[in-house]
């Protein structure tokens, strides 16, 4: 087992956004770059590292939408707007920030169904996915081909490849979370939204797993 | 199961309503060529037929049991047929798993007797199962007539009505069976008998929860037959409703739908779809290419097919110049020949027939809709019915359609009663073959 899930389990809780990246990030899977801090020194230190404007996202082991509790903070651009916001996130678990960026917001997520077992997700992502409810699902494992038709049956598929979108490395995302997903019984519930499309690459922005 | 050739039937009854007997009456008049054996112990004939007290007092051997006793008596039964080394059982009566508590209690007894024994269970709680290749329907209502599509279902009535449609349309069908509790086989059990049972070209599910999705998968993909699947529970609403229907779990309706598209299922949205799906692609030829002509009689029948054709990927290309000189030759100088080919109200088959000919190196598939009262459609159809899939829409046609749709329909020639619901049928070959 995962020794983060391990510990998480252990301790009766949820893995916090930072330790979902680090799961993440051990299946290859690209994170959006970020830094926890636990001080206001240090929160100076990270947004100075990354450049204004950055993020600022409260940490939690309860699974919850940071979003719904007022938990995250875009596009901050002063110290003292950094020191006043670290002070109203912090917790046991520290802040995390991140640089502030743009991109187009897609949905990547996996659940584990009873009758069919793991199942990916990918379609329009952001604060309104139950709302567009423009996502497309597949059954753990498929391959390359499927993962291409899954995309393709979405709409944010259409704009990708309007304007020459690489197909390829979310098809590779897919596939990493697959294999998380099924190396890892423990998992009930990933959410990865946004994840961000850049023009040359791709970056999960928002991790959120369920035990 | 399916092809027993001795049949006993546990609970048969002298009275005529009940299930009891009318099963055994089905099985006689439906022509069954096996040895029947009515069990009841209180009768010494019922409908000419020696009746036994118990299953172990037959002499011969029996294949398979149908059992219509109250629920509480059914394991004893389940006993005796064991010893009596039958190994194959219908149980029709409810008051199981369904009821909850006691009943639960009583399905897991019928599971360990069948365990102990190797007796395979179709129920119970359900209407039985029918053969017709094999003369065998021990079920209800008595349908006899042949055909390709296998129906397997969790509601008696929507298997019932499918066979009755089938029927009524001289279509028939290979096998009916009403899955009732799903206690021991199911849909994945089912799936791969049929998809090796040579009188089966079709697989027709009606179902409200799979038990193990991934063995659902597995054999629908090794399955080289089209299956069609109706599943209900897409609404939160329509969820609660199947789980107190038949103890399901509809699941999530989008991963079902992902299950569909990873294994080749056709997933019909409705009991329209279910019935037409299943009906064009037991009898319909191959399509290999999405261009589709439409004769017509009717052009706003035209345009409603039209529409359906182009929104699920099916091409209505504008007629060749080159045909349209041909064409011309054939069709009354007000004929539209822009595809749809519109013959307009005065068309005759003759027109027809020579449009459809001429066209025929043009297309992949025909849509033909007669939309008035057209004499000789039929030997029209009949005449073009060859390599490529020419769909039937008669409507508008008073008595001439009912004449000719029953001649089409004799000879195995699918009708549809709306232009709609003909184009969703090439649509379904269309993801079949093409897809």
């Amino acid at each position: 087992m995962n020794e983060i899930i391990e510990r998480a389990k252990r301790e009766r809780r949820y893995p916090t956004e930072a330790e979902c990246r680090e799961i993440l990030k051990k299946y290859g899977i690209p994170v959006l770059d970020y830094d926890v801090a636990h001080t206001e020194e240090e929160a100076l230190k990270i947004a100075k590292k990354f450049g204004y404007p950055v993020v600022l996202k409260m940490l939690n082991a309860k699974g919850l939408h940071k979003s719904e509790i007022n938990g995250v903070r875009l596009d901050i651009r002063s110290d003292e707007e950094v020191i006043k916001h670290f002070n109203e996130l912090k917790s046991e678990w520290g802040v995390l920030i991140s640089p502030m960026v743009r991109g187009l917001e897609l949905f990547i997520g996996a659940l584990r169904d009873e009758q069919f077992g793991v199942v990916v997700s990918f379609g329009t992502g952001g604060k309104f996915v139950e709302i567009y409810r423009d996502v497309s699902f597949r059954i753990a494992p498929f391959d390359d081909k499927e993962a291409i038709k899954m995309i393709d049956e979405t709409k944010i598929s259409k704009i990708l490849r309007k304007y020459g979108w690489n197909l390829d490395e979310i098809v590779d995302l897919l596939q990493k979370l697959s294999k998380l997903m099924l190396e890892n019984p423990e998992i009930r519930e990933v959410d990865l939204n946004p994840t961000f499309a850049f023009d040359d690459r791709i970056a999960v922005a928002d991790a959120r797993f369920i035990l | 199961m399916f092809y027993a050739k001795s049949i006993a039937v546990v609970g048969a009854s002298t009275d005529p309503t009940k299930l009891g007997h009318i099963i055994l009456k089905n099985l006689i008049e439906g022509g069954f060529k096996g040895e029947i054996y009515p069990i009841n112990p209180k009768a010494d004939e019922i409908l000419g037929k020696k009746a036994y007290k118990s299953l172990l007092d037959i002499e011969g051997d029996v294949d398979l049991a149908v059992i219509v006793v109250p629920a509480k008596f059914v394991p004893s039964v389940l006993e005796d047929a064991g010893k009596k080394g039958i190994r194959n059982v219908v149980i029709i009566t409810g008051g199981f798993r369904e009821i909850g508590g006691e009943g639960e209690k009583l399905e897991n007894e019928l599971l360990k007797i069948a365990k102990k024994y190797g007796i395979r269970i179709i129920g119970p709680n359900c209407q039985g199962i029918n053969n017709t290749h094999n003369n065998m329907c021990a079920s209800w209502p008595l349908i006899t007539k042949k055909g390709k599509i296998a129906i397997i279902s969790q509601s008696g009535t929507v298997a019932a009505a499918f066979a009755d449609w089938l029927e009524t349309e001289g279509f028939g069908f290979s096998c009916l069976v009403s899955l009732g509790n799903k206690a021991d086989v199911d849909e994945v059990d089912l799936i791969d008998f049929f998809s090796k049972d040579e009188n089966t070209d079709v697989i027709s599910i009606y179902i409200e929860g799979v038990k193990d999705g991934r063995a659902f998968m597995d054999v629908a993909k090794k399955c080289k037959k089209p299956i069609v699947v109706l599943k209900p529970g897409v609404t939160e609403r329509g969820k609660k409703a199947v789980e107190s229907h038949t103890k399901s779990m509809a699941g999530r309706d989008e991963v079902f739908e992902a299950a569909c598209k990873q294994s080749g299922i056709l997933r019909a949205r409705d009991f329209e779809e279910f019935y037409d799906f299943s009906k064009a692609l037991a009898y319909l030829p191959k399509l290999s290419g999405n261009r589709v002509m439409i004769a017509t009689s009717s052009g706003g029948a035209a345009i409603l097919a039209i529409d359906v054709l182009e929104r699920h990927g099916l091409n209505v290309p504008y007629t060749p110049n080159e045909l349209k000189e041909k064409l011309r030759e054939v069709t009354p100088a007000h004929a539209i020949l822009e595809n749809p080919i519109d013959l307009t109200g005065d068309a005759n088959a003759e027109i027809y027939k020579n449009v459809i000919k001429l066209s025929w190196d043009y297309f992949d598939a025909f849509l033909v809709i007669f939309g008035d009262p057209i004499e000789g459609a039929c030997e029209v159809i009949e005449q073009c019915w060859k390599d490529k899939p020419v769909v039937v829409c008669y409507t508008g046609g008073g008595d001439v359609e009912r004449k000719e749709r029953e001649k089409m329909q004799l000879k195995g020639i699918p009708v549809f009663p709306t232009p709609e619901r003909a184009a969703k049928a090439l649509v379904s070959l269309w993801r079949w073959y093409c897809e």
